[in-house]
């Protein structure tokens, strides 16, 4: 897969990738797991994971499976324009980038993306197994070292 | 229907429906539905304002009574919204208030 570096034309690119799925991540930010900054003061994020993405065990050690929950990206134009609006206002000043990466090839195994049954263009990127906690942390990191950027896309969005 | 994943989305933007005194929102979310593209159009206005009036209170450090902070929220309700308007055949209200944020 090409690497790009700059583009254009954001949704003629996305329109070409079939399964190219993104999300808007602040500058400095990781585009995987959370740091406190990233997130209201009150928010529980456990290394990383943000608790109310998933459904986790009572005793919050476990990701259990759930279609409709994990972390959230952007397989249209339409939807990631939407995101990145909303992340621009959310992050006044700050650039934002949107990282990317092919659903089919690139996803570590017991990670699945699902589509978001009522929003176009929107999907969940799930667990398909019970894991540890640590587990999906581990899967997260390694997902985020395989993803591309695209550096201050709001020129082309 | 507008569906809220979460019910707690549904009492943030009544909070802020509220806060910002907009009985039309406040009408269309206790309904639960838009009856025509005015109303469309009124919803999408709606949810920037919120945007940013939640903005602002998180500048102020006002506090809310949800643990999740505003971006994890207005996301959650922007889907739920943008949605549930793609769904009823008022996508072009939805995407014409997009353009002027």
């Amino acid at each position: 897969m090409e690497q790009f570096k700059t583009i254009n034309d954001l949704s003629v690119v996305i329109k070409e990738c079939e399964g190219m799925l993104c999300r808007p991540t602040r500058r400095l930010s990781h585009p995987t797991l959370y740091r406190r900054h990233d997130v209201g003061k009150r928010e529980r994020i456990v290394k990383g994971v943000r608790v109310k993405d998933w459904l986790l065990s009572e005793d919050g050690k476990w990701v259990v499976p759930h279609e409709q929950m994990g972390l959230s990206f952007s397989s249209t134009y339409k939807n990631l324009k939407e995101v990145y609006k909303l992340k621009e206002k959310h992050n006044q000043g700050k650039s934002i980038d949107v990282y990317w990466v092919l659903e089919k090839s690139d996803i570590p195994p017991g990670l699945k993306f699902e589509p978001d049954v009522s929003k176009k263009g929107h999907f969940f990127l799930t667990v398909t197994e019970p894991m540890l906690l640590s587990a999906l942390i581990a899967k997260l990191k390694l997902l985020a070292h395989r993803m591309s950027v695209i550096k201050d896309a709001g020129r082309a969005l | 229907m507008i569906e809220f994943r979460f019910e707690e989305e549904y009492q943030y933007a009544v909070h802020y429906a509220r806060k910002l005194s907009d009985a039309k929102a406040l009408n269309i979310l206790e309904r639960r539905a838009v009856s025509d593209s005015e109303e469309a159009k009124h919803l999408s206005e709606f949810f920037w304002r919120m945007v940013d009036a939640s903005i602002e209170d998180e500048k102020l450090d006002i506090d809310l009574p949800w643990s999740e902070g505003a971006e994890f929220w207005n996301e959650k309700i922007m889907n739920s919204v943008s949605g549930y308007l793609e769904r009823s055949g008022y996508e072009k209200e939805w995407d014409e208030v997009l353009d002027r944020q």
